[in-house]
């Protein structure tokens, strides 16, 4: 007897589990089948002429809406919520996934038959997306947009194509500057340097105790973003680019290789030590926030996290100076960008969306939230004005706009990342010769290609 | 016993069969998926092109195959080596009958609650060369200026001592359990024959506890072999990829670089692996028990 | 229990408040960190104590966010998980240890071998086919795998327990007409229970602190497991370590109320009369 007890209280309580997890969409056990394919599918209730019921788009994005202390997420409560509020037909329903993993959500979603309508896609993955085939071409949409905002937005239709197509539109921008210490070159009668040999100067010069004068991390983890987003600038700095016209490694050059010395002459000087192996993005973000690093390379988006302390407050930004005087050094831009899943029943309901997030008033909250906007009117606006980093915003739009150039990164850029950093690793620290070792990383990628 | 035993198979059978059900469906249909990946090469998750055991050898072609090998079975080992010990002698001493007993196993099982993640985060933090609160210490108290995360050794060691950290309360935990079980009588009976402390320890105690350090030590060294958050936050692999086990190789492979197929095989790899140190460390269980 | 030395004593107290310290140096550092205003984190030099305190990270996290859900929601799938695979895993253990046979061993072997697969493999094929059945975003999908690869570990850990429990016990019951069933219910499970709450301890930690189940298995956040939800606080902007900090105070809570709970049924030793009554 107790037995068949057991056994039922245990269906029982799984029954409850079944159904409390799909309780969203009502009902017992249909309930949880229904929510998997509910969820799976591209979101669409009604069809898309029912003018009573809304069509209902699923949004894929690394902000969360619920989470109100965050500026950003705010922002996009906002956003979402006044556009379903201007209209009757579509509503936007917000998914927040982690931005580390939201791009393997996708592909796995869209290879299981499903994935979102709206997704947020960061600029160096859209080839990965692209060769994923989770997103569709938006380019008869958006060349159109385009056209009637005239120069508004900051980007041309040419500089988003991607084989002829345009794939996603940025919805913000960010740059990769240096951040240094302004105090500390003060301390020094030191000036903000104009070249990068001055660079080499202040660094050894603002370098302490406990305190690195340049910074680079040069750990395989994270996906080795910080190294990529150093080694580029100075790379373009010295007049290279990472890859060719037919996508093949091109950073082994004369002016990759002028790039690692300029890293190994850190370290020469003392400036750099062995800590910058173990080091990711976000290390050298609390290092330039504890006041253990003097200057490094970061991100536009990671200003506002970096002088969250006190020592944080002495902390500016300046554009990577070229290396020498008068000489171009592009400005690395990136963004995130909106594109259209490609299982979306509603393709045109979800470039209205996307449209949305581009209008002069969005832009705007954006710039509250201390995002970069694509619309040089929202530059204009007063709102805008008042901001405190205002200033910033505008130089680095400059940055942006005068050299900058997004460009889309290949599919196999997660792993060409790790390798670089591993070689650098070893072309830093342990004196493995440059250009042959440069060389190798190129060879390995270009196999096959 | 009179009861046939035909009759009590099937009895058997009954109690066994949700754990077996379970397991079939959920863990046996999908490695049979994962083995098939890995005889392919796959774009994304379709596989496009049979290639039989290519994926395979890659393991050991590529750069840092065996080193990956090795990476694992120091930290495994050098893991277990610390913990099985430690555990023991707490557990031992928790089972005492001092003052404060239940608050000393309360705080000392914490770092078990924290995840993977934090820990990573958390030790990170603390042994920072540059504003860390430990090495701040041990600067401050000894002199000595510390930078343990950028030599293979000291990133090893690092790992090691987190991993330790956040993972001895599970031996604690069952070994105190099954100290527990042991009727007190024993150990009156034990003392009756001469038998005190160090000697009751090692000849009634231990015998009894042995299988359950056995189970400890197995379901210890597969949680390490396939430990992979903490090794990925913690130091991705590096320095020089001197801490990039198996695990974290299979997994960049597969969810980082998507290339399935590729960290498929590294899986199944490491799925052989394990059965392998099961089966030895059951050997040498068997044998002492005889 | 013996008499001890006094120097034994306390040496004994020694090593535990030394193991102690070890273990709680972390957390202590953690808790401070939740106290602090986000400008005094990651100060140097470091303080230990902060010299100003504030509730705020601890007032985010519980009203200017969703964690009080993904709490909940790690609680009610971590309960079930864990009276599932209890359920379960003790009644393979309870085979396991009193039938023994040929083909026994095979099965406690299949189960066994379960467990050695690694999660990483099996990931996305488990993924697909949540998907393709339709139970892919519920609580139900990540209750069958935590209780599925928690099986066969506990059922182990449980039959080292019934073994140690004489079959005198059981016999002794058969005399008296008791079946299989019986026994195991009233009979075994009863003096079972440091095996039961030694077995209810792991499922419990490990469902408290998965993550890759948790996330690969929902999208929905008002699904979200409290471990994912942690990572709200690891952005691409930056680490918010305030919050982070005090998320994982209150995260600790209720497991380390478990145990307490539990403390109780690690009971000093079996009682003499079981076996010789």
């Amino acid at each position: 007897m107790k037995k068949w007890l057991a056994i039922g209280l245990a269906v029982l309580l799984v029954l409850a589990g079944c159904a409390s997890g799909g309780s969203n969409g009502g009902g017992k056990d249909s309930g949880s089948g229904g929510q998997g394919t509910q969820n799976q599918g591209s979101g669409g209730q009604g069809s898309g002429s029912d003018s009573k019921k809304p069509v209902e788009l699923s949004l894929w994005i690394f902000l969360n809406p619920q989470q109100t202390d965050d500026p950003r997420s705010v922002a996009l409560k906002n956003i979402v919520d006044s556009f379903n509020e201007s209209q009757d037909n579509i509503r936007v329903k917000v998914e927040s996934i982690h931005y580390s993993k939201i791009d393997s959500q996708v592909i796995q979603a869209v290879s299981a038959g499903g994935g979102p309508d709206i997704l947020n896609v960061y600029t160096d993955m859209l080839n990965l997306h692209v060769d994923a085939k989770t997103v569709q071409p938006m380019t008869k949409y958006a060349e159109q947009w385009i056209r009637e905002a005239g120069g508004d937005y900051i980007y041309s239709a040419d500089q988003l194509k991607l084989n002829g197509e345009i794939m996603s539109l940025p919805w913000e921008a960010r740059v990769f500057t240096v951040f240094y210490r302004q105090d500390l070159l003060d301390e020094k009668g030191l000036s903000a340097p104009k070249t990068l040999a001055e660079w080499q100067e202040v660094a050894k010069q603002t370098a302490g105790d406990n305190r690195l004068g340049f910074a680079v991390g040069l750990s395989e983890g994270a996906n080795a973003a910080s190294f990529v987003e150093t080694f580029i600038p100075l790379l373009r700095a010295y007049g290279g680019a990472m890859f060719d016209a037919d996508g093949k490694a091109s950073f082994n050059s004369e002016a990759g290789v002028k790039a690692i010395e300029f890293i190994k002459d850190m370290v020469a000087s003392g400036a750099m030590n062995e800590q910058a192996v173990s080091m990711t993005a976000d290390d050298v973000t609390n290092g330039l926030k504890a006041g253990s690093i003097s200057t490094a390379i970061s991100g536009s988006m990671r200003a506002s996290a970096i002088r969250g302390s006190d020592i944080g407050q002495h902390i500016k930004t300046m554009p990577v100076p070229p290396a020498e005087e008068g000489q171009p050094s592009p400005t690395m831009v990136a963004g995130q960008t909106l594109s259209i899943g490609v299982n979306t029943k509603y393709p045109d309901e979800a470039f209205e969306f996307i449209k949305y997030f581009l209008t002069k008033e969005s832009q705007i909250k954006w710039a509250g939230a201390g995002v970069m906007p694509v619309l040089s009117s929202a530059y204009e606006d007063p709102a805008v004005k008042e901001l405190a980093t205002y200033d910033e915003m505008i130089s680095w739009k400059e940055e942006a706009s005068k050299s900058g150039q997004i460009v889309f990164y290949p599919e196999d850029y997660a792993k060409l990342s790790v390798e670089l950093a591993k070689a650098a690793q070893q072309m830093v620290f342990q004196n493995a010769p440059v250009k042959e070792t440069l060389d190798k990383v190129a060879a390995q990628y270009n196999q096959g290609k | 016993m009179e009861v046939t035993k035909g009759k009590e198979k099937w009895v058997a059978l009954a109690f066994m069969a949700p754990a077996l059900l379970l397991v079939a469906l959920v863990s046996i249909y999908p490695i049979f998926v994962a083995v098939n990946w890995s005889l392919y090469e796959t774009s994304y998750v379709r596989a496009v092109k049979y290639v039989g055991l290519d994926n395979f050898v890659a393991l050991f072609t590529s750069e840092n195959g065996v080193q990956n090998i090795v990476n694992s079975a120091v930290y495994v080992f050098s893991s277990i080596l610390i913990v099985i010990p430690v555990a023991v002698l707490l557990s031992v001493l928790l089972n005492l009958n001092l003052k404060l007993r239940t608050l000393f196993r309360t705080m000392i099982i914490l770092p078990w609650v924290i995840s993977q993640t934090v820990t990573a985060l958390l030790w990170k933090w603390m042994i920072n060369a540059n504003y860390g609160p430990i090495t701040y210490m041990l600067e401050r108290v000894a002199g000595i200026k510390t930078d343990l995360l950028s030599t293979p050794l000291g990133a090893n060691l690092s790992l090691i001592v987190a991993n330790v950290w956040n993972t001895f309360p599970l031996a604690l935990v069952l070994v105190l359990a099954a100290l527990q079980t042991i009727p007190t009588e024993l150990y009156e009976s034990g003392r009756v024959d001469g038998a005190s402390g160090w000697k009751s320890f090692f000849h009634i105690t231990l015998p009894l506890i042995r299988p359950t350090i056995m189970v400890a030590v197995i379901t210890l060294s597969l949680e390490y072999f396939n430990m992979v958050t903490l090794i990925y936050v913690f130091t991705g692999g590096g320095p020089f990829s001197a801490t990039e086990t198996l695990s974290l190789r299979a997994f960049k492979e597969g969810f980082d670089y998507w290339n399935v197929a590729l960290g498929s095989a590294f899986s199944v790899i490491l799925f052989f692996f394990n059965i392998l140190l099961s089966l030895i460390y059951i050997r040498l269980l068997r044998s002492k028990e005889h | 229990m013996q008499n001890m030395t006094a120097g034994a004593k306390f040496s004994a107290y020694a090593v535990l408040i030394l193991f102690s310290a070890f273990a709680l140096v972390p957390i202590l550092w953690a808790f401070g960190t939740s106290l602090k205003p986000e400008t005094q984190i990651l100060q140097y030099p470091p303080n230990w104590l902060p010299s100003s305190y504030t509730w705020t990270h601890y007032y985010n996290v519980l009203f200017r966010s969703n964690f009080p859900t993904y709490f909940l929601n790690s609680m009610l799938v971590a309960a079930i998980s864990i009276v599932v695979s209890l359920f379960i895993a003790s009644h393979a253990a309870y085979a396991a240890s009193r039938f023994r046979f040929k083909g026994m061993n095979l099965l406690l072997f299949l189960i066994l071998m379960t467990s050695m697969i690694p999660g990483i493999a099996v990931l996305i094929p488990l993924y697909l086919t949540s998907v393709k059945v339709g139970i892919y975003d519920t609580f139900f999908v990540m209750i069958l795998i935590y209780t599925a690869w928690r099986t066969p570990m506990l059922t182990w850990v449980l039959k080292g327990f019934f073994d140690a429990i004489p079959r005198e016990i059981e016999e002794a019951a058969k005399v008296d007409g008791c079946s299989p069933w019986r026994a195991f219910y009233q009979l075994i499970l009863p003096v079972s229970q440091p095996g039961l709450a030694a077995g209810a301890l792991l499922s419990a930690v490990y469902v408290w602190n998965d993550f890759l189940v948790a996330f690969s298995f929902t999208t929905k956040d008002e699904l979200r497991l409290l471990s994912v939800g942690l990572y709200n606080y690891i952005t691409q902007y930056g680490i918010n370590w305030g919050q982070l900090m005090a998320a994982v105070m209150i995260s600790i809570l209720p497991v380390v109320a478990l145990f307490i709970g539990l403390q109780s049924k690690f009971v000093d030793g079996l009682s003499a009369g079981a076996v010789k009554g």
